[in-house]
Parts: C-alpha cells; sequence; structure tokens
C-alpha cells in the first residue's frame, strides 16, 4: 500500500492554499502533518479524500489516481475521524459503529452478520464494547473520539485521516489515541495520516513528519529530521530546544520564547 | 451469545414489533373510522361488505345486508379513511425526511415553500375558473414547481447549502403566499372555496382522490425507508456523510423531489393539513429513537393513524356539519407534542 502525492495545489477563488504539495507515506506508517495555524493542515486532509477537489496535481493509491473516484469508492479505501466529531443525536454506539459499514453495503443491501463483526472488532480495537448501547449523545468528549474512530475503522480504510484527533482530549487520552493509532498501523499494514498541534506527540508517535508552512512543504522526513531548534524558528518564529529523551526514547522540543520580531511580522 | 450481540439482535427483533405492533394499529383505527359515523356500522359487516367487493374472492358472497351499507362503506367511509391514511403518511414521511436532511427540528414538509406554492396553484386554479377537477393539478404542479425553483435559486456553485436552501424557501414562500392573498382579494364569489381549500380537510374525500394520491404513498414510503441508511449519516453531518460514502448532494436533490411529490400530491387532495407533518416524526422519534430504519416506517404509520383519528374527530364534533381537519389537528395536536416537548426534550437531540 502506497499513498502517493505529486504536486498538489489548491485555491479557494480569493486565496491560494496550498502550493506544490509532494510526499508519499506506506502501509503501516504513521505521518504526522504539523503546521501553524492557516498552514494548509485540514484543507490537504481534505483534498487527500477529495471531499475538496485540488485544481492542480494527482493522489495515487497504489499507482492508481484517486481523483476521478465515486464518493462510495473513496470511503472504503480512506477512513476519516473528523476533527472534534459531536453527534448530538442519542443513536446507540454500536449503530454509530455500523454506520462506518455504509460504502461497502450496496443501496437495497442490509447489514449482514460479517458487518456487524466487522463492527465489533473496530469497537474492541478502541476500547468502546462496554459502552455498546449507551447514546452517543451522552458520552464523554474522549469517549466520542474513540467511537468515531472505531466507526472510521470500521470502513477497513487502507488509510485512515484524522484530523486534530487529541486536542479535545485530557493527556492520558491524548497518548491513548496516539498509542491506538500507530498499534493500528503496525497491525492491519494501513496508512494513518495525522494532524497534531502537539508537536512532542507527534515525534513520539510518528514515523515521519511534514512540516506545512504558508502552504508549502518546509520539510517532510523522519520527526528529528524536521522539527528542528531552526525549522521552530522560522516556521513558528520560536526559540526552541531539541533534544533526545532517553526516558521516552524520542526527541521532545522546550520552547524557550517567542521571537518578538516573527510577532511584529505577523501583525 | 454475549450482551453486545444479544443488544444487537434484540434491536432487530424490536424494530419488527414496533412496526407489526403499528401496523395493526393502524389497522383497528381503519376499521373505527369506517364504523363510526351518522349510521354505525359494526365492524363484522365491514369486513364482509369489503370482502364483497375484492375481485375473484368476493364473487360467491351473498349480500344479507341492506344496498345502502354498501354505499357508506365502499363509497362514503372507505375512501376517506383510506386518503385521511395516506395524506397522514405522506405528509409524516415528508416531515421525518426533511428533518432528518436538514438536521433541523423546525423543517416540516412544508419548507421550501411547497405549502404557499400548492396553495398558489389551487388558489389560481379556483380563481381563472377552471372546474373542481383541474384544483388538485394546479396546487400539485405549483407545489413542486415552488421547490424547484427555490432549489435553483439556492444552488452556489454547484452545491445546495441547507441554510440558504432555507431562507430561499422562506421568501419564495412569502411570495406566494402574498400572491395567494391577492387572489383571495380579488376574488369575491370564490372566495370560500380557497378559503377552505387552504385550511384542509378531507371532506371531498372520493376514489378520485384516492387514485391520485395512492401511487405516490406507494412509492416514497418505501424508497423513504431504502434511504433511511443515507439520513443516518447526514445526521453525522455533510462531510461525514461524505465521508462515509454518501453523494450527499445528489441525495439531498433525490430526496428533496421525492418530498415535493408526496407532499404535492397530499396538498392537491386535502389541502394545507398543518403540523402532521412537524410533529408526527417528533413524537415517533421521542419513541423509537433516531434511527431511520425504523423512524421512517414507524413515523408513515404513526401519521397515517393520527390523521385518521383527527379526521373522525373533524367529522363527528359539529354533526351534521363538520370541521375542516387542519384545525383539528393544529388544536389537538398541538398541546400533546407541547406536553411531551417539555418532558422529554432532552432525549431529542436536537
Amino acid at each position: 500500500m502506497e499513498l502517493r502525492v505529486s504536486s498538489l495545489s489548491f485555491s479557494y477563488p480569493s486565496k491560494e492554499v496550498l502550493r506544490d504539495i509532494s510526499f508519499s507515506a506506506a502501509g503501516g506508517e504513521v505521518l504526522g502533518i504539523i503546521g501553524p495555524n492557516g498552514s494548509g493542515k485540514t484543507t490537504l486532509l481534505r483534498c487527500l479524500r477529495m471531499a475538496l477537489a485540488p485544481q492542480r496535481g494527482d493522489i495515487t493509491l497504489n499507482g492508481k489516481s484517486v481523483t476521478a473516484w465515486t464518493r462510495g469508492k473513496i470511503a472504503r479505501f480512506f477512513g476519516v475521524v473528523p476533527q472534534s466529531p459531536s453527534i448530538s443525536f442519542p443513536f446507540s454506539v454500536l449503530d454509530v459503529v455500523m454506520m462506518g459499514r455504509t460504502p461497502h453495503l450496496r443501496r437495497f443491501q442490509q447489514e449482514g452478520h460479517r458487518d456487524y463483526e466487522i463492527a465489533r472488532e473496530a469497537m474492541r480495537l478502541t476500547s468502546v464494547e462496554a459502552l455498546y448501547g449507551r447514546p452517543v449523545s451522552e458520552l464523554s468528549g474522549g469517549e466520542v473520539q474513540r467511537v468515531v474512530i472505531a466507526r472510521a475503522l470500521a470502513q477497513q480504510p487502507h488509510v485512515l485521516l484524522l484530523d486534530e484527533p487529541t486536542s479535545q482530549l485530557d493527556i492520558n487520552h491524548q497518548m491513548e489515541v496516539m498509542h491506538l493509532v500507530r498499534s493500528l498501523a503496525r497491525k492491519k499494514g494501513i496508512i494513518v495520516i495525522i494532524i497534531s498541534h502537539d508537536l512532542n506527540l507527534s515525534m513520539r508517535y510518528c514515523d515521519k513528519l511534514l512540516l506545512l508552512s504558508d502552504g508549502r512543504v518546509y520539510e517532510h522526513g523522519p520527526p528529528e529530521a524536521v522539527v528542528t531548534e531552526e525549522s521552530l524558528e522560522k516556521v513558528y518564529g520560536v526559540a526552541a530546544t531539541v533534544a533526545y529523551n532517553a526516558a521516552i526514547r524520542s526527541h521532545q522540543v522546550t520552547i524557550r520564547d517567542v521571537i518578538s520580531s516573527y510577532l511584529e511580522g505577523t501583525e | 451469545m454475549d450482551a453486545i450481540s444479544s443488544y444487537y439482535h434484540s434491536k432487530r427483533l424490536r424494530r419488527v414489533a414496533v412496526l407489526g405492533g403499528l401496523s395493526a394499529l393502524l389497522f383497528f383505527t381503519v376499521i373505527i373510522g369506517i364504523m363510526v359515523g351518522p349510521v354505525q356500522v359494526g365492524p363484522g359487516l365491514i369486513m364482509k361488505v369489503i370482502y364483497s367487493r375484492l375481485p375473484f374472492l368476493g364473487n360467491d358472497v351473498v349480500q344479507t345486508w341492506p344496498q345502502y351499507y354498501t354505499s357508506i362503506v365502499i363509497d362514503v367511509r372507505l375512501p376517506r379513511v383510506v386518503l385521511a391514511m395516506l395524506v397522514g403518511m405522506g405528509l409524516a414521511v415528508s416531515g421525518c425526511a426533511m428533518q432528518g436532511l436538514f438536521r433541523n427540528p423546525m423543517a416540516s414538509p412544508y419548507v421550501c415553500g411547497i405549502s404557499s406554492g400548492g396553495a398558489f396553484g389551487a388558489a389560481l386554479a379556483v380563481n381563472i375558473g377552471l372546474s373542481y377537477y383541474f384544483v388538485p393539478f394546479g396546487a400539485f404542479f405549483f407545489a413542486a414547481l415552488t421547490v424547484f425553483v427555490v432549489y435553483m435559486i439556492a444552488r452556489v456553485n454547484g452545491k445546495v447549502p441547507i441554510t440558504t436552501l432555507l431562507l430561499s424557501g422562506i421568501a419564495i414562500s412569502s411570495f406566494f403566499s402574498a400572491l395567494v392573498s391577492l387572489m383571495l382579494y380579488v376574488s369575491n364569489e370564490r372566495l370560500e372555496r380557497i378559503v377552505f381549500w387552504m385550511m384542509g380537510g378531507l371532506w371531498s374525500a372520493g376514489w378520485d382522490k384516492v387514485a391520485i394520491t395512492l401511487p405516490f404513498i406507494v412509492i416514497s414510503v418505501p424508497v423513504f425507508t431504502y434511504l433511511a441508511r443515507d439520513l443516518n449519516a447526514l445526521l453525522m453531518g455533510e462531510e461525514s456523510a461524505a465521508d462515509l460514502g454518501i453523494e450527499v448532494e445528489a441525495t439531498k436533490r433525490f430526496i428533496l423531489a421525492l418530498t415535493a411529490l408526496t407532499v404535492g400530491a397530499c396538498v392537491a387532495v386535502s389541502g394545507v393539513i398543518g403540523f402532521v407533518g412537524l410533529i408526527i416524526p417528533h413524537v415517533t422519534r421521542l419513541f423509537v429513537g433516531p434511527d431511520h430504519k425504523v423512524l421512517i416506517p414507524a413515523s408513515a404509520l404513526v401519521g397515517g393513524i393520527f390523521l385518521i383519528v383527527t379526521d373522525l374527530f373533524a367529522r363527528m364534533v359539529i354533526r351534521p356539519s363538520e370541521l375542516p381537519v387542519g384545525i383539528i389537528t393544529s388544536l389537538f395536536g398541538v398541546p400533546f407534542f407541547l406536553s411531551l416537548l417539555r418532558r422529554r426534550r432532552t432525549e431529542m437531540g436536537w
């Protein structure tokens, strides 16, 4: 499984958002997309699954261009966990996860035993089995997040896209979610692409990072090659120390200060 | 079998039980609707009369009752009850689909100006002196046309945002209401017919009206039920629905068109009967939950039951005259709905 994005560009009528984005990701890999607000992270995630149609460039999965696929076909390959999902209707957890089977069912086909088994497996992986009959409208933010991940997994995607899945969560749940998606990538051989604001979590759990700055790829590669003191200064305008932390066997960032000249530049 | 598995299977059983129970209730309501009137007809006799009129099966039934019972049952009450059932079903099922599509509890079958468009069509037909038979077609045509116009106005770059659709619907609706008022103002002697039509009623029911409405309801209820999965996905939000493989804009268009035809067919034969399409889906949702697989057919059944019962009141309250059923649906439906709303608001999910 290989996802390849080549010179992808996207503009709204009034503003260019993404320019000439190229990267690739392989099965079993977790790719983190990082970058400041407005750098185009969410737009990129939308373009990847053709929720927005890029004006230029191509997206291929195993060499086949996805740009002309139907929504149904895309949904059989791409599972999406949106930013802070909220479901206000009292569907039960099992109902919501079963909705992930939608793209695999024909128009007049009922869900069968196999669909149920797949949904259960997804619930087991995300530890929401115990919540099966609870209305999602009554769950906590972290629980809803896991239910929505289970729904995406029930789609049996080859690519799992997550838009800041940890932003609403407590630190323990943040770790849990990152841990979960990495083990999913390893176990199922799927590609996981995850937008995150948390540089330290990204460095720790992602195999590769894609640093976006102003709609372009600033750097793409292994975490310690992407998140450097220099790139943090250039892209985020902060003075930071990046050092290896032996306890968690990962590089970690400590922000020392905001560089005021950058602040003035953005005002 | 563990807890989740038995939960999953019991859900399916409950769906069958709910729909079976409501179907039985609808059947009894139909019988009661035929029984009650200035002349009481017993349930046994009703069954016999209907059976004797069935093709093939009824041929060898010997008629042991006076002929006027046959006319009361077959020519008067049965078409009226059937028409009430069909209109109730059509309005409820369309309201249910609209609320799901718009993710808005205020949506009813009359959003997008269907009712005012239909009223204008009917008023126009009456005013230019078309015969009685053409009024339903005028109503139907303009109801459907209005939705089409609203949809085209709301369209931006191939997409139709729900809020734009609602707003342009409200605007076009006011426009047609003004036209209807204008017609009422200039239409002296025909005023009564138009006003009666706008209040909503079933007194002109007959097999000709049933024939207009029946095909639409027979098609739309199962089709809406088959769209349950799409409507469920749409409740997750349009972007999530698209991520689940739903072609959102095409689905929107299809549901809107189906609603326009269904409601057009109801409005054409019964005028504007308020609140059925707004309230019945809400009440049903309180009892069966938000899953459209159950909600759509259950709403249809409850809508059918509700309109038969309210029409019964409309016929009986001020005998020998009768009230427009639209008045009854609002007078009785609204307080009932509001009391439910106050007690169980948190369970509704809006």
